[in-house]
């Protein structure tokens, strides 16, 4: 039984229902934030250090993200923290209407970085609406795909985003008395980095000019290049439809992408060397380091990279086909797992719009899933989008993202949370090279510069900022792995002349078809959602990983993981007054998770002009100025 | 590098009104006749993505396509080379950032591709005035009435 607040319990044969004797199951009542926004506003008018710091965008130039907090400076604590994303998504509304075959491409251009996550989770949901199974090899050439993507994703994450909060420049000047330690401090996996010192490696994090960055960037032309053997095209691949994929790869194209999947053996021993060493080295310095972003190990992963021989594209056979993923699906609740059905992840989905600028929908159209298990009014089936726009108000509507929540609770999407069920669940059966423990993950990397190394990945007894980069770190090599691995896989199913591609399949022209793509992003979950009524998409939802974490404050008062997150993080830069804080551990905290909101949100720019109103009173990005 | 290349690149938002003008111009011109060394590209990808393209290209000329908002008169079609002043280094690093984060932006594009000398010495953009900027997929009737404009001065430039 892994629901304990939605009314759904299973029978002995592991199908859901709803619990007798509950009139209206679904319903909710909304709790007012009122108290709590009465409450900031008279700490704001009473106390000179308790100010109202605004990082608007996140990201100094432009961005979609925008966060509000209250901190008190003398307690060096966040009392108040809203995640604004100030951009309207409208691929849903934009797909509606559309043929479902369109739906791939449409959804791709959903984000500059990582549409080739978003063709195919949009190509799984409408291969299972039609029944349209790849073969083998088809499935193959997808797996490794979009494990090279997040070649390009996380090594860019690491060290354009997260590594420059952990450089020279910036620790220099927010804590330097951490700087001082960093200089000496010996670097425990100089074999696998080859760096003596940390602050060696802070200072090539360094933003345009550190050595790891430039090589993160270098690395990311490296895992694109063999990806477009598959994809044709970055970021916007041609090559994903429903069904496999429409592209033949010659054996040098093979060879081309085995040249360049081998320099990942080596990168990926070195970033996870690297922030291990970080890791540990802050959590020595300042123990308090390890409440920069915690938050409860809550965490959801739909799983991905299907097993060529058991995935059919279909909802009734998913629980079967999901655990034989390389990574297996998962929902974690306090640090343990949950569940990992996807048929259970599904029906336990909801998305809640009461912070959030849009109005509730009509009358819900389906009250089971294709098996039978009931699914919420609020589920992504049922959901339609109606933007309204509106003034910013804490205690009502504040952001463009969606709340959607499992089983009623907050719940974060984060890469790590693929590593986390693969290594607790232990049912993966592809252990070549990863090999789950039941506490972690072992990763076997084969020689290249670097000796042959194992890796072990374990499941932290804490969950915050520190932990998610570590844990990225490791997904790198996670993915060289599975890539390798179907990589070896697909050789072997061209020498046995298993050639085939994609499957042929007609669309149907009438009646109702439901499907869902059960994906991952760099960033963790992805689920595209799909109606299609008549050859036509009626009903279409994508649920990113940063509309998980992006979520505001949901019907019940329960802040988003970013929110939550940046409540519980202590102020531990140095400074002397409001006029030379930076925010660098809000920042910190809020890079962690890796925010992508092209892909949680779409551009909404007041006006004709595009300048966008800064509220930033401190923003650690700013440093330079 | 092969240095034999013209680049026209449209620089486009995917949906968003007139700020997808870039990609919305390539995709409207390529079955016209072009010189064979001309190389059309829809660029609606990050900056980063721009940097290693423009790298492994290496044209010996580029022609930026956008709709963008400056403050002209709706659908004003302008003709510079992107020789201001380099940003801070803080700057060009956010810009990255965004880039790396998904965001799209002809901006983002041209401060990355100075900061690390990609840009061809011989580099132009062509621009029209952006109204629309919001989820849409029409151009505004200034930006459509532009149009025309836009293809005569990319033409020219490919043509001197």
């Amino acid at each position: 039984m892994c629901f304990k607040n939605l009314p759904v319990e299973f029978d002995e044969h592991g199908n859901a229902h709803l619990k007798p004797g509950v009139a209206d199951p679904y319903a909710y009542r909304v709790l007012p934030l009122d108290e709590q926004a009465e409450r900031i506003k008279e700490l704001l008018e009473r106390n000179g250090h308790i100010q109202a710091v605004d990082f608007d965008p996140v990201t100094r130039v432009a961005g979609a993200l925008a966060f509000h907090s209250v901190i008190d400076l003398k307690d060096r604590r966040v009392l108040e923290a809203n995640s604004i994303a100030t951009l309207f998504r409208g691929y849903e509304v934009i797909l509606k209407g559309r043929s479902p075959g369109t739906a791939a491409s449409v959804s791709s251009r959903a984000c500059g970085v990582c549409g080739g996550t978003h063709s195919t989770a949009s190509s799984l949901a409408i291969e299972m609406a039609f029944a349209a199974p790849p073969p083998p090899l088809g499935i193959v050439m997808r797996n490794l795909m979009l494990a090279l993507e997040f070649l390009y994703d996380n090594p860019m994450h690491l060290g354009l985003l997260a590594g420059p909060d952990y450089s020279q420049t910036i620790v220099e000047q927010t804590n330097p008395e951490v700087w001082q330690r960093a200089r000496s401090a010996p670097a425990a996996r100089g074999h696998l980095h080859g760096y003596r010192a940390i602050g060696d490696i802070m200072v090539d994090l360094n933003p345009l000019s550190g050595a790891l960055y430039l090589e993160a960037l270098q690395m990311t032309r490296v895992a694109r290049q063999a990806y477009i053997v598959i994809g044709k095209q970055y970021p916007h691949p041609t090559s994903a439809v429903p069904g496999g994929v429409n592209v033949a790869v010659s054996a040098g194209g093979w060879e081309e992408i085995r040249d360049r999947l081998a320099q990942f053996f080596d990168y990926s021993k070195k970033l996870v060397g690297i922030w291990d060493d970080l890791c540990d080295f802050f959590y020595d310095v300042n123990p308090e380091y390890r409440q920069t972003g915690a938050r409860p190990a809550n965490l959801i992963d739909a799983g991905m990279w299907d097993d060529p021989f058991a995935y059919d594209a279909s909802y009734q056979a998913c629980n079967a086909w999901g655990s034989r993923r390389w990574a297996t699906p998962g929902v974690i609740l306090g640090g343990e797992l949950v569940t990992t059905d996807l048929q259970a992840l599904n029906i336990g989905l909801e998305e809640f719009i009461e912070h959030a600028y849009y109005d509730m929908w009509d009358t819900p159209r389906f009250t089971t899933d294709p098996a039978g298990n009931p699914i919420s009014p609020n589920h992504p089936w049922n959901m339609e989008t109606k933007p309204r726009p509106s003034g910013r108000n804490w205690r009502e509507k504040y952001t463009w993202c969606t709340a959607p929540r499992w089983d009623r609770q907050v719940v974060e999407a984060e890469c790590t949370a693929r590593l986390w069920s693969t290594a607790a669940a232990g049912v993966t059966p592809h252990t070549r090279f990863t090999q789950p423990t039941g506490r972690s993950l072992k990763l076997l990397l084969p020689k290249d510069g670097l000796p042959a190394a194992e890796l072990e990945w374990k499941i932290p007894d804490e969950w915050n900022a520190f932990e998610r980069n570590r844990g990225r770190a490791y997904c790198v090599a996670h993915a060289t792995l599975v890539a390798f691995d179907n990589w070896l896989i697909g050789q072997e199913l061209v020498k046995q002349g298993q050639d085939s591609v994609k499957a042929a399949y007609q669309a149907p022209k009438t009646g109702t078809q439901v499907g869902v793509g059960f994906w991952g992003a760099g960033r963790g979950y992805l689920t595209h959602h799909a109606v299609i009524d008549d050859g036509a998409l009626s009903n279409y939802q994508i649920i990113t990983p940063s509309t998980w974490n992006a979520s505001p404050r949901d019907p019940w008062g329960a802040p988003g993981p970013y929110e939550e997150a940046i409540l519980n993080t202590p102020i531990l830069e140095t400074f002397s007054g409001p006029d030379d804080y930076r925010g660098i551990d809000i920042l910190r905290a809020l890079r962690s998770f890796d925010p992508c909101m092209p892909c949680a949100t779409h551009i909404y720019v007041e006006g004709t002009d595009r300048v966008i109103v800064r509220e930033v009173n401190t923003c650690g990005c700013g440093l330079d100025d | 590098m092969n240095g034999d290349t013209i680049l026209v690149a449209g620089v486009g938002n995917p949906w968003l009104g007139d700020l997808d003008f870039g990609s919305r111009f390539i995709w409207r011109v390529q079955e016209l006749p072009w010189p064979d060394d001309v190389v059309l590209e829809d660029a609606a990808y990050a900056a980063y993505r721009a940097l290693h393209r423009l790298q492994e290209l290496g044209p010996r000329r580029a022609v930026f396509v956008a709709g963008y908002p400056r403050g002209d008169p709706p659908g004003t079609v302008r003709r510079y080379r992107p020789e201001r002043d380099l940003p801070d280094p803080g700057e060009v690093h956010a810009r990255l950032q965004e880039a790396v984060g998904g965001v799209i932006d002809l901006e983002h594009t041209l401060v990355v591709l100075r900061h690390f000398r990609a840009l061809p010495a011989d580099t132009v953009v062509v621009e029209t005035e952006a109204v629309e900027a919001d989820f849409g997929t029409v151009l505004s009737p200034a930006v459509e009435e532009s149009f025309e404009r836009v293809l005569a001065a990319v033409r020219q430039e490919v043509e001197r």
